[in-house]
């Protein structure tokens, strides 16, 4: 034994006695006085922690402690399901439990524990937030509820309202210095029955009901019509796209096509065949957004061009993009220049444009894409003579069970490292380590699930085999 | 009788062997938790907590070391509190340089100090030293427990134990011998 482990094993005091009673070490303290006063030292910190353990605790523990039976026992009885927590108890008196007439005990009552100031009232607060949170979210929803209905309310006021007063008969040559103000009509068949003395209602009041004292009194065809029931409201106006105007002046401005009733397209959203389809017959309903047709033979091709949506130049697209809508983004900065060559493209970067395009030019946009799917994110596919030979391989494995190219590439291996190849099994991923082989080869010739390729000698050479 | 034998008895109702459990590891209990914790009402509430527990769950014990079992809920419990108080449990692994021959401790504290002089001398000492050396030391030279009853109460191997124990003491030597040169110092003076 040497001294550190005699000052190991001394450590521990509750066995120190009995490790002074070895023979080993009592054989090693007499040798040895550096661990004889080791052994001194531990007796008296081992006294030093016995006079603090010695020290009596405070009365009011022994109090508390011996009670514990007694109060469990009652809040046993009174509540044997519901226990307690351990602290914040409050005191229950508890009755005698003898019979002493003369001086009976007083109730022992459990005192109390001290109670961290923040377990008094956390329950509460958690409740409180928790009320607080549920009211801010019916706030909340009932907001967004509300803001909602004035967003329909604005929506049915649109379309309740006339048309443009264009159909209107105005006559200024009486008023000229008035600003007139079209009277809403009430209906486009009311308003073309009123005469042409129908005159403008003026802002002024007074004007106004000048103005309305001197119309003419109404014809029963007109009353008539007001009895009847309004027709239905004129539908709003629609964005009406014109093709052959615009094909006509490839020149024009874009401000003055936007000068034409506006139609609203119907867009698809893929990359290179973008089409906008136009529902004259439907344009009085909301525009449709569908994608590029699957079934490209049925797709109308009319004598008209199409209307195409110029697509920002956005990052290269993968392979499985052309079946998905794609995103409209802002023009990247060689598509702004080309465009902004374009007399019928002159807009910033990250606005979409309507312009109209050639089959040519929806051809080359298609070709200068192409470009940009080769230089995608995804890898490019393998080549097809690595995916030939991979099934090749897999195919003769799954028949035979043994890859003759990958038997071949190991007794190539085996032969150029004769000397250090044992009969029996083969661990390639040693080669790895030895730098015979790469990672990339490695995987290749790894031998199919469950089986393990073992050298076998065969004359000079090394055969491999699998097992 | 043996302690487990004692439990057996204040388990059945018997308030004799409840006081004698009492009384064998109420002090301990109480100076373990008053040197980790350095309050003593907070002492005495978890030294309550820990014989309300074992009254509790004094089915469950039915075999091993009553001080075991006792120990290991007084451990838990202080290691409850200290994550109460957002206290991570950071094992130091420094270990003072070996004692210089010349400045031993053993050397200074043998026949020098009387046994509460000793005892005064640990408790500054502990003061000084980190939560889990000072959880362990408490474990072991205050409870009582021996390396495999620590290992055993902490679920650690027990060479861990030993090693910890063996670090802890070191730490602690390391605070006494300071205390007891500033001692020196100022006899001298």
């Amino acid at each position: 034994m040497n001294c550190n482990e005699f000052t190991e094993k001394i450590l521990d005091h509750a066995l120190l006695e009995q490790t002074v009673a070895d023979p080993e070490v009592a054989a090693h303290l007499d040798e040895c006085p550096v661990c004889r006063e080791r052994l001194e030292f531990e007796r008296s910190l081992a006294e030093g922690f016995n006079a603090i353990v010695a020290e009596e605790p405070p009365i009011e523990l022994a109090g508390r402690v011996l009670n514990i039976p007694d109060y469990i026992a009652a809040e046993e009885k009174s509540a044997p399901s519901a226990r307690q927590p351990a602290i914040a108890r409050e005191p229950v008196a508890i009755p005698p439990d003898h019979e002493d007439p003369v001086s009976p005990p007083a109730p022992r009552e459990r005192p109390l524990r001290e109670v961290p100031w923040w377990q008094a009232f956390w329950f509460k607060a958690g409740v409180s937030f928790a009320a607080a949170g549920f009211l801010l979210a019916i706030g909340v929803s009932q907001m967004m509820n509300t803001g909602s209905g004035v967003a329909d309310k604005n929506m049915e006021l649109a379309r309740s309202s006339p048309p443009a007063p264009s159909s209107l008969k105005t006559d200024l040559s009486d008023k000229p210095a008035v600003a007139a103000v079209p009277a809403p009509a009430p209906a486009d068949g009311a308003a073309d029955g009123v005469d042409a003395g129908a005159e403008v209602v003026a802002m002024p009041a007074a004007q106004s009901e000048m103005m309305m004292a001197a119309a003419p009194a109404e014809t029963e065809e007109s009353k008539a019509r007001i009895g009847t029931p309004a027709e239905p409201p004129a539908p709003p106006p629609v964005f009406k796209a014109q093709p052959d105007a615009v094909a006509a002046a490839p020149s024009e401005p874009l401000a003055a096509t936007r000068a034409q009733p506006p139609v609203i397209p119907t867009v698809s959203a893929s990359v290179a065949g973008a089409t906008v389809k136009k529902n004259e017959q439907d344009s009085e309903k909301p525009p449709v957004v569908i994608g590029e047709s699957l079934m490209p033979g049925k797709t109308k091709r009319t004598g008209r061009q199409d209307t195409q949506l110029a697509f920002a130049k956005t990052a290269p697209v993968s392979p499985a993009a052309s079946v998905q809508p794609k995103g409209l983004t802002g023009h990247a900065a060689p598509q702004v220049e080309r465009e902004a060559a374009r007399p019928e493209s002159v807009r910033g970067v990250g606005e979409i444009l309507l312009l109209e395009t050639s089959e040519k030019e929806r051809n080359q946009r298609a070709d200068e894409l192409a470009p940009d799917f080769e230089e995608g994110f995804a890898p490019p596919p393998p080549s097809k003579s690595a995916a030939e030979a991979f099934r090749k391989d897999f195919i003769e494995e799954s028949a035979t069970g043994v890859s003759p190219r990958k038997q071949a590439r190991i007794e190539e291996i085996m032969a150029a490292h004769s000397s250090s190849i044992q009969a029996g099994k083969l661990d390639i991923d040693q080669w790895v380590l030895y730098g015979w082989i790469t990672v990339r080869e490695r995987i290749r010739i790894a031998p199919p699930h469950g089986m393990k390729w073992v050298a076998v000698r065969s004359g000079n050479a090394w055969k491999a085999e699998l097992r | 009788m043996t302690p487990e034998e004692i439990w057996q008895e204040a388990a059945g109702g018997s308030q004799k062997a409840w006081t004698e459990v009492y009384r064998m590891f109420g002090g301990r209990l109480y100076q373990f938790f008053l040197k980790n914790t350095g309050r003593s009402g907070q002492a005495m509430d978890m030294a309550q907590e820990v014989f309300e527990r074992i009254w509790r769950h004094r089915a469950v014990f039915q075999s091993g070391k009553l001080q075991t079992w006792i120990f290991r809920i007084a451990r838990n419990l202080l290691i409850d509190e200290w994550r109460r108080r957002r206290r991570s449990e950071i094992l130091v692994d420094e270990v003072p340089e070996c004692a210089d021959p010349q400045s031993r401790v053993e050397t200074m504290v043998i026949d020098r100090l009387a046994r509460e002089e000793m005892a005064k001398l640990i408790d500054a000492s502990l003061a000084k030293v980190s939560e889990d050396d000072r959880l362990v030391i408490g474990l072991v030279y205050l409870g009582g427990l021996s390396f495999p009853e620590l290992a055993d109460v902490m679920e650690i191997p027990l060479g861990t134990a030993k090693t910890r124990v063996r670090q802890a003491r070191l730490r602690l030597e390391s605070h006494m011998r300071d205390q007891m040169q500033g001692r020196s110092a100022g006899e001298a003076i």
